[in-house]
């Protein structure tokens, strides 16, 4: 959600360690980040502050994976994802997820190596390679991309009704 | 009156039994107890409005320790202080911490601070980080506190909490332990 930027910021953890000259705080076991809707949950965190007072984190799992969730404008729509290693940049609201990564939102679903959400616009770019650019041999990229629903019956005749157009898809699949 | 060996022998048995406790009480006693008696003994030395000043290898101020009341305690080999404060300086750093009492060992390598322990820690161009508990133990020599009380430190609006604490660079690096709870407020510059 757009509002979520300006919120602060909270982290729970077993053990934090925090480095005043490098500016990084390492917070480790069962550790959970929560900023407005957005929240992170991984068992080691790593967040640095920006010039600008903005935070980045990286969330990542030592057995299973890390995991984000976000409400989406408008919808109220939860985003739900995982991944080995999740990255979330504040100034810019996009989460990155790495390795084995999968996202739900709403209906829709994708699975890649490589998913980048943008929490402002709602949209995904999924590869099967570690990083934002396909790799022509690797896995599959897989995506579901529910239907949505057409305009309520009621709608009065006059307006023409929506043929079967291509489902709106989030998702620029690459 | 003829004092014959019947008469006499309760007063030795009794004199026999009294000789042998002490001498068991005596040989029971462990190292530690000889010295409890001069634990009560009292300070040997007490100073009003102490200034303490140490220097580093090169002559500099290192730290300074202060207090409005210093007892020596010669039998405990430690010195208790009250309304202590440490003030830490180096290079940039400035680290002051107070608290209600302290104990100082003789050999001065170690401050244990205790009840309603607060420091400011201060570098040029940063904001002031802040510190609570209700102990701690500072190695000023080499820069490095612990706490084994809930700690709370305070930044710019930022707080950060947890059941203990270790420091080094007196919060260079810090690390909470237990149930630690950060808030970051976003500073937009």
């Amino acid at each position: 959600e757009r509002a979520d930027r300006g919120k602060p910021v909270n982290i729970e953890a077993d053990k934090a360690t925090v480095d005043e000259r490098k500016k990084v705080h390492i917070f480790e076991g069962r550790v959970v980040l929560t900023q407005g809707t957005l929240q992170i949950k991984g068992d080691r965190l790593t967040v640095t502050q920006d010039g600008d007072g903005f935070q980045k984190g990286v969330a990542t799992s030592e057995d299973g994976l890390a995991s984000f969730r976000q409400r989406r404008d408008g919808s109220g729509e939860y985003v739900n994802g995982q991944a080995k290693r999740i990255e979330y940049d504040g100034r810019t609201q996009k989460t990155y997820l790495y390795t084995n990564a999968h996202v739900v939102s709403g209906k829709d679903e994708v699975r890649g190596q490589y998913i980048q959400y943008d929490g402002y616009t709602g949209q995904y770019v999924v590869t099967n390679s570690g990083s934002s650019q396909a790799n022509s041999g690797g896995g599959r990229v897989r995506a579901v991309i529910q239907p949505k629903q057409p305009a309520a019956d009621a709608a009065p005749a006059t307006t023409p009704a929506p043929s079967d157009a291509a489902p709106a898809t989030d998702a620029p699949a690459q | 009156m003829r004092l014959t060996l019947q008469h006499a022998f309760p007063v030795i048995a009794l004199t026999v039994l009294a000789a042998g406790s002490f001498w068991l009480e005596r040989a029971t006693r462990g190292p530690g107890t000889a010295v409890e008696a001069s634990e009560e003994q009292g300070p040997d030395i007490i100073v009003e409005q102490m200034a303490l000043t140490r220097f580093d290898i090169n002559g500099k101020p290192h730290y300074y320790l202060d207090a409005r009341e210093m007892r020596h305690l010669p039998g405990q080999a430690h010195s208790r202080l009250t309304d202590p404060v440490v003030h830490l300086v180096r290079d940039a750093l400035d680290m002051r911490l107070a608290s209600r009492s302290a104990d100082v060992r003789d050999d001065g390598d170690r401050v244990d601070m205790a009840g309603n322990v607060r420091g400011e820690r201060t570098i040029p161009g940063e904001p002031t980080t802040h510190f609570a508990s209700e102990s701690l133990i500072v190695w000023p020599n080499v820069e490095s506190a612990k706490s084994l009380d809930p700690v709370t430190i305070t930044q710019d609006g930022a707080t950060a909490r947890g059941d203990t604490m270790t420091a080094d660079n007196v919060f260079g690096v810090m690390t909470l332990t237990g149930h630690v709870q950060a808030h970051m407020p976003i500073k937009r510059k």
